[in-house]
């Protein structure tokens, strides 16, 4: 009987501990995305902002990018 | 023990349950039979001068050129393949029989060169005189405004295919007159759902169409992300296909536009009568980003072509030595004529 429990306590350690790494990793690109973002433009809330010369539709005009954020200018 | 058992298997599904991935169900391609590099031959212009060529065309022994940013005239036609300067037209201005924007061209034959300008919502029709170096306005066909933005379109048999604008479907059959009469389709996303701002998703699936005649077929490209769909109107068959990089990826704005994030997909697509041929960039805006933060000019256009059968199985892959936006292509001369956006040469050719 107590080596049932000790092997169900592992076992749920086991699954426990690879669900939260396997979270962890799906989350760090997003992470880092946002970090990057964060760093370019400052936290300056959602506005949008239309940039250069491109193929982005952007409020009647066509743009190289459409962001978040402070303009790169 | 049995209790314990019971609820460590719940736990586990649950656990299952929390972590499995968003449903897929759309094919997927990966990786094309066959690849090939090719080489660009440069087209010596005599005097146009372009700001950014997006869209290329030939037709017989004509080609048009539209530019998506010159400040004088959007539509410039050449003699083909001598690329000698016929006229420029479709000049920019507010006045009547000026456009103020130009978002795609359809050229099917002289007296037919159709172009789309989304800004004043109307679809003009010229005829290209070579004898005379001249292009006359013959047509203007107003969009109606259930259609809110029209960014594509192409001919059919009678009217216009244009992609919708605000979501609830995927494209729209038009009248001669500018009328919508048939809605069709829906966004194929794997991800949106009920919450999801439709003119957002709209905006991040604007798509690039092209449709055959001959054939029935009606293919659309995303801008961002890597999404195909092919719909054979003739037989109402429709399949979408997801590549490598997937769906369009997009952030709402606080206006509740959408702001695209992911990278940034197809430029352009041709359907033949045996092929879809479409022009992919791949490149990622947060590299873009970058680029500009280290002081660099970012690619501006597509190093590849794909090629895909009329049902959507990969066939090839050419990898090119500069970066494209438009493509005409021509199977009998296995020549692609492609438009390079801030180039000193914008505009190459490709054998294949």
């Amino acid at each position: 009987m107590k080596n049932k429990l000790k092997l169900v306590g592992f076992m749920v350690c086991l699954i426990a501990g690879f669900y939260f790494w396997s979270n962890q990793k799906n989350e760090l690109p997003a992470l880092v995305l946002d970090n990057i973002e964060a760093l370019a433009y400052g936290e300056h809330g959602d506005r949008v902002n239309c940039y250069g010369d491109g193929s982005v539709d952007c409020d009647g005009d066509w743009v190289e990018m459409r962001i978040t954020g402070l303009s790169l200018e | 023990m049995k209790h314990l058992l019971y609820y460590i298997l719940i736990g586990i599904s649950c656990l299952s349950a929390c972590t499995s991935s968003p449903d897929s169900h759309f094919s997927r391609y990966s990786d094309f039979t066959k690849t090939k590099a090719l080489s660009a031959q440069v087209i010596n212009l005599d005097t146009i001068l372009f700001r950014y060529p997006f869209r290329v065309t030939v037709r017989d022994s004509v080609a048009v050129v539209m530019d998506l940013h010159n400040i004088d005239h959007y539509l410039h036609a050449f003699t083909y393949p001598g690329w000698k300067h016929i006229a420029s037209f479709g000049r920019r201005g507010e006045a009547p029989k000026e456009m103020l924007s130009a978002a795609n061209i359809q050229f099917n034959s002289l007296d037919s060169l159709w172009a789309l300008d989304p800004n004043k919502m109307q679809i003009t029709r010229w005829k290209i005189s070579p004898s005379t170096s001249s292009a006359e306005l013959v047509e203007e066909i107003k969009l109606d405004k259930k259609l809110v933005r029209s960014l594509d379109f192409h001919t059919m048999e009678s009217g216009f295919l244009i992609p919708d604008y605000l979501g609830e479907h995927r494209f729209w059959e038009v009248d001669g007159s500018g009328k919508p009469i048939k809605s069709n389709g829906t966004i194929p996303s794997e991800t949106a759902n009920e919450e999801t701002s439709r003119p957002a998703l709209a905006q991040a699936w604007r798509s690039f169409m092209d449709y055959n005649p001959e054939n029935g077929v009606l293919a659309m490209a995303t801008q961002l992300g890597e999404s195909l769909e092919i719909y054979n109107l003739k037989d109402s068959t429709h399949k979408v296909l997801y590549g490598p990089a997937g769906e369009p990826e997009f952030k709402t704005g606080k206006d509740g536009s959408g702001v695209p994030n992911g990278i940034m997909g197809f430029s352009d697509i041709k359907v033949t009568n045996k092929y879809i041929y479409t022009v992919f960039q791949g490149i990622k805006f947060k590299d873009k980003l970058a680029a500009y933060q280290r002081g660099e000019q970012p690619e501006d256009g597509g190093r590849f072509i794909y090629v895909f059968d009329l049902q959507g199985n990969p066939v090839q892959k050419y990898t090119l030595d500069r970066a494209i936006y438009g493509i005409d292509i021509n199977e009998e001369t296995n020549t692609i004529v492609a438009t390079e956006v801030k180039s000193d040469d914008p505009i190459i050719e490709f054998k294949i």
